[in-house]
């Protein structure tokens, strides 16, 4: 028994201290301990496939509350939809009903969230980009040119709905106040987005339609030629030419397999879901697809009828397959969950319509052949150019339009603008299309003013840098004129 | 690998040590038992010399046996013994006195007090001291009635006890843990609680659940860092120690407590609707009803359902209590057990809670010098909490009924809900449009308030409850090496099973199955502590030396899984079986690990001087490899005024101690959300994640956090003068203290520029002040036979100041609500102010849309103040609206005992602080009230711009008094004498008793929700203090019952 005490004593004792590296430095086996981030190729491919990550975003349904969680796109309808035209929200409560009034505030949530999930893109490519050279010689540029295309896509959506913002193309300490806090004029903003989707253009191939491709960079790039500045229609027609000519994409016969036949022909460029995974899934169709609502919010992203009145005259069979008209309601129908059935009353929405698998279509060939009649038209108010003609009445073809007796001897811009209203509601153009062709003013100023939308100006077609940033930058960050 | 093996020879080598103690430990039992001649029974009453009172709890033993008594609450004993026996009495604070038996039967004792052991024994960290040697500010409060306080949680119990301390009802819910603080909030985004150890042992404070408080002996609270800093990093924000009861030598007393209460919402009446009256002020106010109003009452009139949502949720509820206990031993050998379960239902509906829990205690001496000992407080409970925030349902409208009737069916639109029948939830969507009076030109519309969910549907088709299996246990091996020599060595283990399961049912929501959901977390933590420490403790003519060193190390890990399942179809399975979906799967573990390394030295002289001096070294595994390491020094000093020669025999001054102690404690805790991160910080990590590409999972990886390998330890620095005083032989006795405590290098999560790709960074930054006084004041007013009165007056202040936030300064924060005014933490001010605009006056009903469409709506503009003068509101006009700290905490304690019957009624109260009620926005349905036509409203030179309306929850109207009073506690209890008791045979003391909680509980009038206490969870340290309305503050009754035998 004596011996016993001092045993413990000396073991106890010693037993801890011998081992204190060990135990003052335990390693995590949840998480990837790295000296560098990143050490080989499919390092390098598992940091390109975590931009993806942050496209896609976290679903709103998930059980955490957190504000600040990086919803990716998720939210974009809410910017790009709700801020248009097109559609508004069912009740007055809370911040997602200042968008479709335009006073959106810059302590808006939701905003925030978009202005912090662009920035995450945009972080995990530079982060990338540090660490190409790891990778195999022979994917190295098409690496490179994968994140750049994803960080271009990120930028493109920052300059369109913020303006001028903080351009970064390296990883930045919280310190490098210069950077982070330094708008950077629009041009140059454009400017970074050409040249790195460019890269995409040359280095990448068509093997993806969920990854970027050479026909997304094409796309995308033919759509920011024509929204800079001062646009460069020749170049946009040339980008979707290329892209019409590979013979490698074709409009679906169905509208409505556009949207629930995922990956089709159609497709160029399309974020990913699955259903019922709570990390991959979506949240939007629940929250704006359902006349029994099956979404966290008293529902969102509600046809206006002015949308309805332009389907009523150029839907066609496209009507039917983007909304449906419920006794008090008029809701959208593309993007509806697995398992939904709107054709019964009341509709039936499938097992776990808020864990849901659509997919954001991010570039789909009626996009191209109508940007590709927009290049055409070059700006002006009307084009007769036969071969725009063409790419407009094939997507109205589609729809159900006569290819002879529809067919304009003109295509005018209010057509075209009108079209891609109807071919593309509720998919995240409406708003960037008003803005591209120089109308948003007019068009959504009339529109506020018939709504008592008496908040509007023609300074909130941008939206406002987030409140937080202004307040972190000490003075450096400026607002937007009128927040 | 190589730690964990080492971890298993501690066990191997305990159980070793185990087995062989309770041999020697079944030899001393057996000992016990000696043949008695002629025993004959002896009784008497022990009494104090000092006041001729009974004294309670002194042993009576026969001298060189075991056998032995204890005397009872009116200071009796019986006691079988011989006439050659020699009874020793003794009892802590008196000498010891010794009686032949002989021919006496009854034998009355009077125990003259040693002023040498009279002195209170205070426990300090690593050991124990005389409370007139104490040079730190530490305050002691025995467990005399608390364990007649109805609550679940001996935390709760502790309201009003201590200056310095505030606990907070921050969540009403039954079982729910309060917020403590010690002296304010010194860290930032560290956990700002004390830390808790129990016997000696370091506990997570959520094992504060865990204990009983019939077990507990005492509470000591270390307040200033000298007296915390011997735990180092453990004692940044106080320590609170705990010892339980032990066993004492004689015959096993055997006791049982029990109570049973009824606890009642007190509810809200801004908050309150009533169709009725709403018709009422609508045609007072607009002289006619809206179509809504009148659709309203046309239902009201029908149903005759015209209440409140407060009536249906706050059911009240009863809270119930057993214990049973067991305590005794010989003179080797002492053992404590108890048994108890409590049922808690919580005043709002679904809200439960039961605990099943148990305590075994044991020390013996296994030879002169080696003693042993060990404790098990296993425990199981299970909660079932509230789905979601009470403001949730409550706000509905009054005349909607849970399910729909022959009445309300009519009212279904039946194209939009063609299936919708009698039985089925009603929602307020299911109503039908119609123009009520056709003779006005108000058209069809339909009542509304909002949501589209059935309230009661939204609880009680949830199930979300929480499992907790745990066990504190810790053992002890102590050998006295020479008499002033002892070295000690201690393991503690702790381990924590929470499980989590939430059901949200197929009828919760008013989608239907699509909804329904599960989700199971399970988190399993354990930590291991080891203590080794050698004391020595001598007296040298007038010098008195306690010298203190020892080690301690730390292992905690925690394993995490999360898994949710969707896709139900009905209820027939509430968890995964059920689900059709596996949509979620999550693993998280960590590890933390430290190791400290501490002395003290205590030195008296004459019992005058008192000097004390500690140093503690830590390091703690989650800094970098640079700064793992932090040193903890402190000193103090006292001076025992009244033990010199010229204040000698003064009969005014009976204590007079000056002292002053300076200390530093460190802080490695915080809390930014993510497991990995907190454990981990500087570490670079990349966190998995996935993506879908070409229709499959592909996995992914990114880099989780922003690195900080240089983080180092929080440090808090505090500076305490003191002094104690007693009058008239102590009859007023109190203390005053004055302390300054500098929390510097705080670890904060603070926000960094998305442009970074994070929304934060963890940085070592800031500077907190907290000073104040605290108070406390103890008078024995009647000391009579018949009738005795002695009063407690405790009171603290607390100011909370930010002093330096380095490039931060002045950054404003918001909460997860995600719609209200703002905080800022600016240098000079609280760390937390709220920050918005102040309200100048409101806009008249004309100016907003449909002003009385929702019941009790309100606008949500008002006309702000431009408070710099420049003719437009921006961002210059906002300013500080108020802190969520509270300036002043106090309790009044009032003891009476008149013959057997006792009274003790405790005022108590909280002044300065304010909380931010989000819930205003809620309930009174601002969004609906919004302003139609602001250029009307310039026009008719009401406002100059129309940046002068502003949403209301961005102002001080949201900002309210979070001040209370309230009758904390009152307790009427019955003690039966022995003569009484003598007549009921076995039983040695028996108190009846009945109490009550928060009989009154008065708060400001500006505030309007259920809890000015209650603190959103999803708070933070930069952003505190908001609520949604709150759980609602409840009063309890109480009856119960103490039994020894």
């Amino acid at each position: 028994m004596k011996y016993l005490k001092y045993i413990t004593f000396t073991l106890i004792g010693l037993m801890f201290y011998s081992c204190e590296d060990e135990f003052l430095n335990p390693l995590p086996d949840s998480a990837i301990v790295v000296d560098a981030f990143f050490a080989s190729d499919d390092d390098v491919l598992a940091g390109i496939i975590g931009i993806y990550d942050a496209v896609q975003g976290v679903n709103v349904n998930t059980e955490s509350n957190t504000t600040r969680f990086n919803r990716g796109i998720q939210f974009e309808f809410m910017m790009t939809e709700m801020r248009s035209d097109n559609t508004r929200t069912a009740t007055l409560e809370g911040s997602r009903a200042d968008f479709h009034r335009y006073r959106v505030d810059p302590q808006n949530v939701q905003s925030e969230d978009f202005y912090q999930s662009m920035y995450e893109i945009i972080f995990r490519a530079n982060n990338v980009l540090n660490y190409i050279e790891v990778a195999d010689e022979s994917n190295q540029s098409a690496y490179a040119a994968e994140a750049k295309f994803l960080r271009a896509f990120a930028y493109f959506k920052l300059v369109r709905l913020y303006g001028a913002v903080p351009l970064v193309t390296d990883v930045v300490g919280p310190t490098e106040d210069e950077l982070l806090f330094t708008r950077v004029a629009e041009e140059q903003v454009y400017q970074q987005i050409i040249s790195d989707l460019q890269e995409g253009v040359a280095n990448l191939d068509n093997s993806f339609k969920s990854r970027a491709s050479r026909a997304a960079a094409q796309g995308l790039l033919a759509k920011v030629y024509m929204t800079q500045p001062s646009p460069d229609y020749p170049a946009a027609q040339q980008l979707c030419e290329a892209i019409i000519n590979s013979g490698e994409f074709s409009l679906e016969d169905n509208f409505r397999d556009v949207f629930y036949n995922e990956l089709n022909d159609e497709i160029i460029f399309a974020i990913q879901y699955e259903t019922g995974n709570v990390q991959e899934s979506q949240g939007f169709s629940a929250e704006f697809t359902a006349t029994v609502r099956q979404g966290r919010q008293d529902g969102l992203n509600i046809v206006n009828p002015n949308l309805v009145a332009d389907f009523t005259l150029h839907g066609g069979n496209r009507t039917e397959v983007s909304y449906v008209t419920f006794p008090s309601w008029t809701e959208v129908t593309k993007f509806l969950p697995d398992g939904s059935d709107v054709s019964v009353f009341p509709p039936t929405y499938g097992p776990s319509p808020s864990f849901a698998g659509n997919d954001v279509i991010v570039l789909r060939y009626a996009d191209v052949l109508l940007m590709h009649a927009e290049a055409i038209l070059a700006g002006g108010e009307q084009v007769s150019d036969g071969s725009a003609i063409e790419s407009y009445m094939l997507v109205r073809a589609r729809a159900g339009f006569d290819p002879v007796a529809d067919r304009p001897s003109s295509l005018t811009k209010d057509a075209l603008l009108v079209e891609r209203r109807v071919e593309l509601a509720f998919e995240n153009q409406r708003f960037y299309d008003l803005v591209r062709f120089g109308v948003a003013d007019a068009v959504l100023g009339a529109h506020a003013a018939d709504n008592g939308y008496t908040d509007y100006n023609a300074r909130k077609l941008l939206l406002p840098i987030p409140g937080r940033e202004i307040n972190l930058s000490r003075g450096l960050l400026t607002q937007n004129p009128g927040f | 690998m190589l730690a964990r093996l080492k971890n298993g020879s501690i066990f191997s080598t305990f159980l070793v040590v185990f087995c062989g103690l309770m041999l020697g430990f079944q030899t001393n039992l057996a000992a016990e038992t000696d043949p008695k001649v002629e025993p004959a029974t002896i009784s008497g009453v022990v009494t104090s010399a000092e006041n001729g009172e009974p004294l309670i709890g002194v042993t009576v033993l026969i001298k060189g046996t075991t056998t032995g008594s204890i005397t009872d609450v009116d200071g009796r004993y019986t006691i079988d013994a011989s006439a050659e026996d020699v009874l020793v009495f003794s009892f802590i604070g008196m000498q010891d006195k010794e009686i032949q038996v002989g021919v006496q039967t009854v034998i009355d004792v009077v125990l003259a007090s040693d002023n040498e052991l009279l002195e209170e024994v205070v426990v300090i960290g690593y050991g124990t001291q005389k409370k007139s040697h104490l040079t730190g500010a530490v305050s002691k409060v025995e467990n005399e009635k608390l364990d007649q306080i109805a609550v679940a949680r001996v935390d709760d119990a502790l309201i009003g006890q201590v200056s310095g301390v505030n606990i907070q009802a921050s969540s009403a819910e039954a079982g729910a843990a309060p917020t403590i603080t010690v002296r304010g909030f010194g860290s930032i985004n560290a956990d700002a609680g004390p830390a808790v150890v129990v016997d000696g042992l370091v506990v997570d404070s959520d094992f504060l659940s865990n204990l009983d408080m019939n077990d507990i002996a005492s509470f000591e609270v270390l307040k200033d860092a000298a007296s915390a800093a011997i735990y180092g990093s453990e004692g940044s924000n106080g320590v609170i120690m705990i010892t339980t009861k032990d066993g004492q030598a004689g015959k096993p007393q055997f006791s049982y407590q029990t109570y049973f209460g009824r606890k009642e919402a007190f509810g809200s009446d801004p908050y309150r609707k009533s169709t009725a009256e709403w018709a009422d002020f609508e045609l007072g106010e607009a002289g006619f009803l809206t179509n809504n109003t009148q659709y309203a009452l046309q239902l009201v009139g029908e149903t005759g359902v015209d209440r409140d949502w407060q009536d249906v949720f706050f059911d009240g509820g009863n809270i119930s209590s057993h214990s049973f206990s067991a305590r005794g031993g010989n003179e080797n050998t002492k053992f404590s057990a108890s048994l108890r379960t409590l049922g808690d239902q919580g005043v709002v509906i679904t809200d439960d809670y039961r605990l099943y829990a148990g305590n075994i205690k044991m020390d013996t001496k296994i030879s002169d010098n080696l003693k042993f000992g060990f404790k098990i407080n296993p425990s199981y409970s299970k909660r079932r909490a509230l789905p979601t925030s009470i403001h949730n349902p409550i706000r509905q409208s009054p005349w909607l009924l849970i399910y729909h009737t022959e009445e309300t069916i009519k009212y279904v639109d039946r194209e939009e809900y063609p299936d919708i029948k009698v039985g089925d939830y009603f929602n307020e969507d299911h109503l039908d449009n119609i123009d009520i009076d056709p003779t006005d030109d108000q058209g069809s519309s339909r009542p509304r308030t909002s949501g589209d969910m059935n309230p009661y549907a939204q609880y009680v088709e949830r199930e979300h409850f929480e499992y907790k299996t745990k066990l504190l246990s810790s053992t002890y091996l102590d050998y006295k090496i020479t008499d002033a020599l002892t070295a000690r060595t201690s393991l503690g283990v702790t381990i924590e099973n929470r499980k989590r399961t939430r059901y949200d049912g197929v009828m919760h929501h008013s989608a239907g199955a699509g909804r329904a959901q599960y989700n199971l977390q399970n988190r399993v933590q354990n930590r291991i502590i080891s203590d080794n420490t050698i004391s020595y403790n001598e007296q040298f003519g007038a010098h008195g030396l306690n010298v203190l060193a020892g080690a301690t190390f730390q292992r905690r890990s925690a394993e995490n899984s999360n898994i949710s399942g969707s896709g139900f179809t009905n209820d027939l399975l509430k968890n995964l079986q059920g689900a059709t979906i596996v949509s979620e799967f999550e693993e998280v573990n960590f590890e933390k690990n430290k190791i400290g390394f501490f002395g003290r030295v205590n030195y008296v002289y004459d019992d005058r001087y008192l000097i004390n001096a500690s140093f503690r070294r830590d390091a703690s595994s989650v800094f970098g490899v640079n700064s793992k390491w932090g040193n903890f020094p402190a000193v103090s000093a006292g001076w025992n005024v009244h033990n010199e020669d010229f204040l000698g025999g003064n009969g005014l001054i009976s204590r007079l101690k000056l002292r002053a102690s300076y200390g530093l404690t460190g802080n490695e805790n915080f809390s930014v959300g993510d497991d990995i991160v907190n454990n981990y910080p500087y570490l670079a990590l990349l966190s998995t994640n996935s993506a879908i590409t070409q229709g499959a999972i592909t996995n992914g990886v990114s880099p989780l956090s922003i690195v900080n390998p240089l983080l180092q330890w929080e440090a808090s620095e505090e500076f305490n003068p003191g002094i104690d005083f007693g009058f008239f032989d102590n009859r007023v006795q109190g203390s005053i203290d004055y302390y300054v405590r500098t929390s510097d290098q705080l670890l904060l999560e603070n926000p960094v520029s998305f442009v970074t790709g994070f929304d934060a960074g963890i940085v070592n930054l800031g500077k907190v002040e907290n000073k104040g006084w605290e108070f406390e004041l103890r008078t024995t007013n009647l000391t009579g036979k018949k009738l005795r009165w002695s009063t407690t007056v405790i009171a603290s202040t607390n100011e909370n100041t930010l002093l330096d936030f380095g490039e931060s300064d002045g950054q404003l924060t918001v909460d997860g609500f995600g719609r209200n005014s703002q905080w800022i933490n600016s240098v000079g001010n609280p760390i937390s102010s709220f920050y918005g605009y102040v309200v100048d006056e409101e806009l008249s009903a004309q100016y907003y849309n449909s002003p009385y469409i929702p019941i009790n709506g309100l606008s949500e503009d008002v006309i702000v103040k431009d408070l710099n003068g420049d003719g437009l509101i921006s961002e210059a006009d906002k300013t500080i609206l108020g802190d969520p700290y509270p300036d002043l905490v106090w309790s009044l304690t009032n003891d009476f005992a008149i013959g057997n019957f006792d009274l003790s009624i405790m005022i108590q109260g909280s002044q300065g602080a304010q909380v931010k009620n989000v819930g205003d926005q809620y309930f009174f349905t601002h969004w609906q009230g919004a302003t139609t036509d602001v250029q009307q409203v310039i026009d008719d030179g009401i406002i100059t711009d129309a940046s002068f309306l502003q949403q209301r929850v961005h102002t001080n109207d949201i900002v309210q008094s979070a001040a209370y009073f309230s009758l904390r506690n009152v307790n009427i209890g019955y003690n039966f004498s022995n003569t009484q008791l003598g007549k009921l045979g076995v039983l040695n003391g028996l108190r009846l008793y009945v109490s009550g909680q928060n009989l009154i509980y008065r708060t400001s009038d500006e505030y309007n929700g259920f809890n000015p206490e209650f603190i959103d969870n999803t708070n933070t340290p930069i952003s505190y203090g908001s609520q949604r309305a709150g759980t609602p503050l409840f009063r309890t009754f109480t009856a119960g019952l103490n039994v020894q035998f």
